[in-house]
């Protein structure tokens, strides 16, 4: 009687070691595949993001199959890649503003003047009437309100890395390529113009080569003037008709990239060839003693364009009625010009105010800079594409637009987990525990 | 080929403490040989402008000369400098060609003051060469020659420079009286005096 009440016992306890094999096996592989909403994951969206650490230990949760962002700023780039990171490893990760409210987009860039002095140009995209800093590894530079179409800062100094701020919100530049600049070369009578051009260009940096006529067949040089080529020159300058005979030889300069600061003397009537951004009308005097107020150049004689070519951009333009234009730009295949309707430019530097001299050197500086072409386009990020340059539509890059928020109830994550190993242990013991008992009861 | 540079005026500094207008027939014939040496726009006639006047700062190269000890008013000592610091070119010329007469001592306090100490110009400089070519530096005068004066010839002019560019030059030779005659009379000349000043001219348009 015993034997048989022990057989049962044990065939009962065969069926609980079974059963209990069967249910830890089926336990587990629920847990793989069961539905991503979890406690953890309602409890946690929402929350706002602190900072990299606090992202890394929300993620670092196994369970976690989404991830609901409240954002004030945007994230910085390290954060940025770890909800990319997450958003590959089968989290789905969604953001907003605080409230809706749309987070701030910033783009910026930096780039090498065209100048012997080096600098750099940061010009920064942004919403008008924010107030942004500019700031670089020593610190603040400066600040301004974006108007539109945005801001543009000349840093002097050494090529550099640079960052603006608006609020928590940072974007970076790369230190962009230094440019070493090649000569230049003016073409002038010998004359004021010429002289104080000259003055002005080298006080600037720039090495120039001049040729000014003196007598027929006479001409005075300066530096060591050589024929036009891109490979010499970065910018000719050409300040009156002297230049004409040289037309086809600056045409071509500039088709092949090189650059063209024209000035209305050497514009008004020159060859059909030369490179234009459009002809001039007559000239007329300057107005007397502007030349030693706020708006100095309106003291200069001038040379009103007539038209303007297609595709030109106007740079500058008069505080006379109807605000004409004064320094106008226009492309020319893979070169540029830059147009002058001011003439007689010299008369600011004798005759000007205190700051004159100062002020026509950095006016000449400004339009060698303009016409002169600088390095290839490489953009000088900081990263990846759009990278740290605009770190909003990198962050929309990375995780998808705002306004995808999982709200917690969503299905299966994509990609099933690792089922519990605690429960592969029990089902895998219990189900040898009860093969063993049969085996050594003699069933099979 | 249309000309489009305004004329060159050649301009003679006025100031109060001396004799400037010793050399009344010199912007002539200066004017004379650049119309006749090159063709350069150039104003039939000089002009006279007071150093004491910011009129001075249109006509980018002065003249000035005189026999008599300078002393420059605080008003010209300041147009004088701005004058230079703006990139204008003085050339100054001791009508006595003495070495240490009164206007070469106070003329040269005077620069030393008010803009840098004159110091000796290479016979090099591109001055020599910046339309005839004077291998030897400045040429000699008659004045130098002749028993007058200190009876030494000046083997060198004086000048003030930035790098290479002359702000002041400063000539004891007296071309002030070598070049002060009328300009018909170069007819009679083997070799035109003025030649000289047309270098100085061209040198102050192109550097």
């Amino acid at each position: 009687m015993r034997s048989r009440t022990d057989a049962r016992a044990r065939r009962a306890g065969e069926a609980v070691l079974r059963a209990l094999g069967v249910g830890a096996l089926l336990l587990a592989l629920w847990q793989a595949w069961r539905p991503a909403r979890d406690a953890a994951a309602a409890r946690d969206a929402r929350a706002p993001l602190v900072s990299a650490d606090s992202l890394a230990r929300l993620l670092s949760d196994p369970s976690r199959s989404a991830l609901a962002l409240e954002l004030a700023a945007v994230p910085d780039a390290e954060r940025r890649a770890l909800l990319q990171a997450a958003t590959h490893a089968g989290v789905r990760v969604g953001w907003r503003g605080v409230d809706g409210a749309p987070l701030l987009a910033l783009a910026v860039s930096a780039e090498s003047r065209v100048d012997p002095a080096g600098g750099t140009v940061v010009r920064l995209a942004a919403p008008p009437d924010v107030v942004v800093e500019l700031a670089d590894s020593l610190g603040w530079i400066d600040s301004a309100t974006v108007t539109a179409p945005g801001v543009t800062w000349q840093v002097p100094g050494e090529a550099r890395a640079f960052t603006v701020r608006v609020g928590g919100t940072q974007a970076h530049t790369g230190a962009p390529t230094r440019i070493t600049p090649r000569r230049v070369r003016l073409l002038a009578e010998a004359g004021w113009d010429a002289r104080f051009t000259l003055l002005a260009l080298e006080e600037a940096g720039w090495a120039v080569d001049g040729a000014f006529v003196i007598a027929p067949r006479v001409r005075v040089n300066a530096g060591r003037p050589e024929a036009l080529d891109t490979a010499r020159y970065a910018v000719v300058v050409a300040l009156d008709s002297s230049a004409w005979s040289q037309a086809p030889a600056i045409a071509r300069f500039v088709r092949e990239g090189g650059g063209l600061v024209l000035l209305p003397e050497a514009a008004s009537g020159a060859p059909a060839v030369m490179p234009r951004a459009g002809p001039v009308g007559a000239r007329t005097e300057g107005v007397p003693g502007a030349l030693r107020t706020a708006a100095p150049r309106e003291g200069l004689a001038f040379r009103p364009f007539a038209r303007l070519e297609p595709g030109s951009v106007v740079l500058e333009q008069s505080t006379r009625a109807g605000s004409p234009p004064t320094v106008v730009a226009r492309r020319v295949d893979a070169g540029r010009v830059v147009q002058v309707a001011w003439a007689s430019t010299w008369e600011w530097r004798m005759l000007g105010g205190d700051a004159s001299v100062a002020a026509h050197r950095d006016w000449w500086r400004l339009l060698l800079q303009r016409a002169a072409a600088g390095a290839d386009p490489v953009p000088s990020v900081s990263g990846a594409w759009p990278g740290d340059a605009a770190p909003l539509a990198d962050l929309v890059a990375r995780v998808g637009m705002p306004g995808s928020v999982p709200d917690g109830t969503a299905n299966q994550p994509s990609t099933p987990r690792p089922p519990d190993s605690r429960l592969l242990l029990l089902a895998a013991a219990a189900l040898l525990a009860e093969w063993w008992s049969r085996r050594l009861r003699g069933a099979r | 080929m249309p000309r489009h540079a305004a004329p060159f005026v050649f301009a003679t500094a006025q100031y109060e403490s001396g004799d400037w207008d010793s050399a009344p027939s010199l912007p002539a014939n200066l004017i004379d040989s650049v119309a006749r040496y090159t063709s350069l726009p150039v104003a039939p006639q000089g002009v006279s402008v007071s150093l004491s006047s910011d009129d001075a700062l249109r006509y980018p190269l002065l003249f000035l000369t005189g026999h008599l000890p300078v002393r420059f008013t605080p008003q010209e000592g300041r147009v004088l400098q701005r004058y230079v610091q703006r990139g204008g070119l003085v050339f100054i010329d001791d009508h006595n060609h003495d070495i240490d007469g009164a206007f070469h001592k106070t003329a040269t306090e005077e620069i030393a003051r008010l803009v840098a100490p004159l110091t000796p110009l290479p016979n090099t400089h591109a001055l020599y060469s910046a339309f005839f070519t004077f291998p030897d530096g400045p040429p000699t005068t008659s004045h130098e020659l002749n028993g007058w004066g200190d009876n030494l010839i000046h083997e060198q002019l004086l000048a003030v420079r930035t790098g290479e560019r002359i702000s002041v030059l400063y000539s004891n030779k007296d071309y002030a009286s070598e070049w002060n005659f009328h300009p018909d009379n170069k007819r009679f000349l083997g070799v035109d005096p003025t030649r000289f000043g047309v270098n100085i001219i061209v040198y102050a348009l192109t550097h």
